[in-house]
């Protein structure tokens, strides 16, 4: 016995758990799936907030301004003390008198397309498209301290409503989040138990050498964040993928999309969803592991 | 702490059965003193790998009192128990070597557990493995090892973190005669180094190796001497 091995350095630690390429592929494949779909959810609940955001923006730039008078000369003459308000208030803000015939457009829907009845009495409209937000209030003053019978349009209900869907469906996509996160718990914890119980043999081994709970626990937590690491990158580069499809694609500009317009942010947003499937991969893990562990020591 | 002079092993008025079965080993009493050599004999079935699993705490008693290095291990919580383990060497008559991991990798195992560096180890490793004829092998993997081979490794495993305590069961039960001898020798310059040996045996040849003190088991009891296996 007097070979002495060449060996100076120590060799690198070999993993004490055995890869297991057909289990880690089936579990990897879900893990994707659902990292997929959980950046689909929150690509798409950040779309949603910022189209709305955009929305709501344009609605609160534009308006119209009625003057509900139907003596023709009592109207003129508010109609062009209003413009001179907007004027004064808006330098910036474009403004269109509509003409008899084109407000008895716009309420054509309701009264069908024949000929205006003489003396209907329509409203004077001055249409208001500005690049700020209009300041409603301060003009309805100061409509008021002229004496104008105006009415300006509304926006607010719609975009009320516009900003009560969105919040639902962010409230949706946390929603999806959440059950996906619930989802990625479960798998990696039956995962777990699976690898402990396929593992059985070397698991005695490591306990007969004096391995701690900790210490096992630690080889299933460093498996699942690895996997848990890879599965969130995977499936949220395939969400990315599809985000962009839809963004720069043909569809691009039909349906008002917010696309990519914040990447930079939704980037990060999405390397911090992969860190937290890798954490929420490896804190399952461990608790499994060291769960089963004490469980079947007192079986024992 | 317990005095120097503690047993390594003291079971007491032990008792076991596997579950509904008829009991295995009925009132055993044993003290291995520190750095001694024992046999363990009986007949096949007699429970002497139970026995051995009681003292290596990978199994717990029906009854009776377990006492390792002066502890009762009945008090000790599962973090103690695994620092005792981690004074135990066992070497089991199937090796229980980790198959995708290489010789090197296996006989390191116990101190990788312990939370060494491996560059703490390295030398130790290196020449317990030419030590045991497995210089030549260290990247090998367990499967492509011969019987001897496999033994050999395990058996560097057993002893490269120095346990106080050496347990073997049938250690020569697959291998030639000639490398039981040398295998024996091994554990006799263990023992000569400190630690308290067990083995269990019956093969009569190793027993006549080294004058050593021999208990037998037959009817789940234990008595001295090698009992009706030497009448045999
Ligand atoms: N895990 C087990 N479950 C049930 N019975 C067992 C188990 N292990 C051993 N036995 C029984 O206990 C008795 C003693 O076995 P064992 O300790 O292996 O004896 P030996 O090592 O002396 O051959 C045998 O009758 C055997 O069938
Ligand atoms: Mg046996």
């Amino acid at each position: 016995m007097t070979d002495i091995p060449v060996r100076t350095t120590p060799p690198a630690p070999q993993t004490l758990l055995p890869a297991r390429p057909e289990q880690g592929r089936a579990l990897l494949t879900v893990l994707i799936v659902m990292a997929f779909l959980a950046a689909l959810a929150l690509l798409f609940s950040r779309g949603a907030d910022r189209l709305s955001d955009r929305w709501s923006a344009q609605l609160s730039q534009s308006s119209t301004v009625q003057i509900l008078l139907s003596d023709e000369g009592a109207r003129e003459a508010q109609m062009s003390t209003a413009r001179d308000i907007l004027r004064d208030t808006l330098p910036e803000a474009a403004l269109t008198s509509l003409s008899r015939a084109q407000s008895g457009a716009l309420i054509q829907p309701w009264l069908g397309d024949g000929d205006l009845p003489p003396d209907l009495p329509i409203p004077g409209v001055i249409r208001v498209d500005s690049p700020v937000a209009l300041p409603r209030e301060t003009l309805e003053r100061r409509f008021g301290e002229a004496g104008l019978t105006t009415v300006m349009d509304d926006h607010s209900r719609f975009s009320g409503q516009l900003e009560r869907t969105v919040e639902r469906l962010v409230l949706l996509g946390l929603g999806l989040l959440v059950m996906i996160g619930v989802a990625a718990t479960a798998v990696s914890m039956f995962a777990t138990r699976a690898g402990l119980s396929a593992q059985r043999d070397i698991i005695h081994v490591l306990v007969q050498a004096g391995a701690t709970d900790g210490f096992i626990a630690k080889l299933f937590v460093g498996q699942a964040a690895q996997r848990g690491l890879l599965g969130g990158a995977v499936g949220a580069a395939l969400a990315v993928m599809l985000w962009a499809v839809v963004s720069f694609g043909p569809a691009r500009g039909t349906v008002g999309w917010a696309g990519l317009g914040d990447g930079a942010l939704d980037a990060a947003v999405l390397v911090g969803l992969c860190a937290l499937f890798g954490l929420i991969c490896a804190l399952s893990a461990g608790w499994a592991a060291m769960r089963q562990l004490a469980y079947e020591r007192r079986r024992a | 702490m317990m005095p120097e002079t503690a047993p390594t092993i003291d079971l007491q008025r032990i008792g076991l059965r596997y579950g509904r079965g008829p009991e295995v080993l009925s009132g055993v009493d044993l003290r291995l003193a520190p750095g001694s050599f024992t046999f363990l004999t009986g007949a096949s079935g007699a429970g002497k790998s139970s026995l051995l699993k009681l003292c290596y705490l990978s199994l717990k008693p029906s009854r009776g009192l377990i006492n390792l290095f002066g502890q009762d291990v009945s008090t000790l919580k599962p973090s103690q128990l695994q620092v005792l383990r981690r004074r135990i060497g066992v070497v089991l008559q199937d090796f229980r070597l980790i198959d995708h991991l290489s010789v090197w990798e296996n006989v390191a195992l116990p101190l990788r557990v312990a939370g060494r560096a491996r560059a703490d180890y390295l030398t130790d490793v290196n020449e317990l493995l030419s030590w045991v004829g497995l210089g030549h092998r260290v990247d090998a993997l367990p499967p492509t090892l011969s019987g001897g081979e496999k033994q050999r490794c395990a058996i560097a495993r057993a002893i490269i973190a120095k346990p106080d305590l050496l347990i073997a069961d049938e250690p020569t039960g697959n291998v030639d005669p000639a490398i039981g001898a040398r295998l024996l020798r091994l554990f006799a310059e263990m023992n000569r180094m400190g630690a308290t040996v067990l083995i269990a045996t019956h093969d009569l040849g190793l027993i006549d190796e080294v004058s050593a003190r021999t208990v037998h088991l037959a009817d789940g009891k234990l008595g001295e001497g090698l009992g009706p296996l030497r009448a045999a």
